[in-house]
């Protein structure tokens, strides 16, 4: 009750035939140590091009799996297969967009969840989720009700996979791709293991909706993680949390990393309501930002009138600075060995 | 949502915004093709390597 990625790749051929032969080559390729992704689609509204793919896959008997974790107001939802980098995820999409003849980023009609490997902790999960919020290119006011899975309700039905209503989801225990490349640190020395050290354990970011919104969730998922896992980049990931703790202190927020923005799936039912009291306290600081930020630019044609960047900018500059650091040591680290 | 200070001119934002701060960067530069040495994992001795430890995850399609 599934379709091969190769099956995919060659429904997509026809109207993106470069991007798809750079899949086919390159689609397992880790970039610099940064984790996976994977990927699933929430259709929220019309789904006639998501029937055609079905069709073109197969056929519903073919392709439907036995999944029931999908966005509460999905029509359908479909699981993309697993790539080794945020470069791939977004070449996988633009394929897919070419093919329905229409966006998928920045379109209301999706939302894409981003899945990576390790179930980060609750503290993590939270760095994660505002990181994830305040570096998005696009700032959104939610309701709870657009952070409805399947899973957010029926504790009875599914017993351990209650997830609540967050941004940031645990997996629901479904299958991991784990051949990927994971770059472990043994004896403070790089070392590539050929296998992710997961079982099935995964990290989801919901809602995203664009290009930035993967690679920001790749890169923090990267850090946290290898944060976690003692594994290569553990150092920048732990200068990272702090770094963003210290942020959110600056600006007298530090009290919204005490509650749960994750889920622990514990079968027990969550309390939503601490978790979405700190998303609008978040929220509404970010869109009390926009609004200076927007009188700002009305008045002095674009000359900042106040020396404080502001958390927006100062969210931009601290994912702009890991991103640059740890590209430029994979590549030294590369011109080392090359040596 | 409106938001304003007391006379100041209100204005209107709507409940998704750009971001102002964000500025897109140029696209990625490409991993380097060199891979350092590789290790192999390490296998506890009482691993069970399941089925689906095997098998290559594909997609699959959900209808609700």
């Amino acid at each position: 009750m599934a379709y091969t990625v190769e099956t995919l790749l060659s429904v997509l051929r026809p109207h993106c035939p470069a991007k798809v032969d750079a899949l086919r080559k390159d689609r397992r390729r880790v970039e610099h140590g940064l984790t996976t992704v994977g990927l699933k689609i929430h259709c929220l509204g019309d789904n006639q091009e998501l029937l055609r793919l079905i069709d073109a896959l197969g056929g519903e008997f073919e392709v439907i799996a036995n999944r029931h974790y999908a966005h509460a107001r999905a029509s359908v939802t479909v699981v993309l297969p697993p790539v080794g980098s945020a470069r791939s995820a977004i070449w996988l999409l633009e394929c897919i967009e070419k093919y329905f003849g229409h966006s998928i980023f920045h379109n209301p009609r999706y939302q894409v969840q981003v899945c990576s490997p390790c179930r980060l902790s609750g503290p993590r999960a939270a760095i994660l989720a505002i990181a994830f919020y305040l570096g998005s290119d696009v700032l959104r006011r939610y309701r709870l009700d657009d952070l409805t899975t399947t899973f957010s309700q029926d504790a009875l039905l599914f017993g351990r996979k209650h997830r609540g209503r967050r941004i940031v989801l645990y997996d629901g225990e479904g299958d991991l791709d784990r051949n990927f490349e994971w770059w472990d640190l043994e004896k403070s020395r790089l070392s590539i293991k050929l296998r992710l050290p997961f079982a099935t354990e995964r990290t989801d970011v919901l809602t995203c909706q664009s290009k930035t919104d993967i690679e920001n969730v790749n890169l923090m998922t990267t850090l946290l993680s290898h944060d976690q896992m003692l594994a290569y980049w553990k150092h920048l990931g732990r200068r990272c949390m702090a770094d963003v703790e210290a942020l959110l202190q600056r600006h007298i927020l530090g009290g919204i990393l005490d509650v749960p923005w994750i889920h622990p799936a514990t079968g027990k039912r969550a309390d939503d309501t601490q978790f979405f009291s700190a998303l609008q306290e978040l929220m509404t600081y970010a869109f009390d930002e926009y609004a200076r930020l927007e009188k700002e630019r009305r008045n002095q044609a674009g000359q900042s009138t106040s020396d404080r960047p502001g958390i927006l900018a100062e969210m931009q500059a601290l994912l702009r600075h890991y991103r640059a650091e740890l590209l430029a040591r994979s590549i030294g680290l590369s011109q080392e060995r090359a040596k | 949502m409106r938001a304003h200070q007391p006379g100041s001119t209100p204005i209107d934002i709507p409940e998704t915004v750009p971001n102002p701060a964000y500025f897109p960067r140029p696209a990625p530069e490409p991993a380097p093709e060199r891979e350092p040495t590789k290790a192999p994992e390490k296998v506890p001795e009482k691993t069970i390597v399941s089925r689906s430890d095997c098998t290559p995850v594909h997609g699959g399609i959900s209808l609700r």
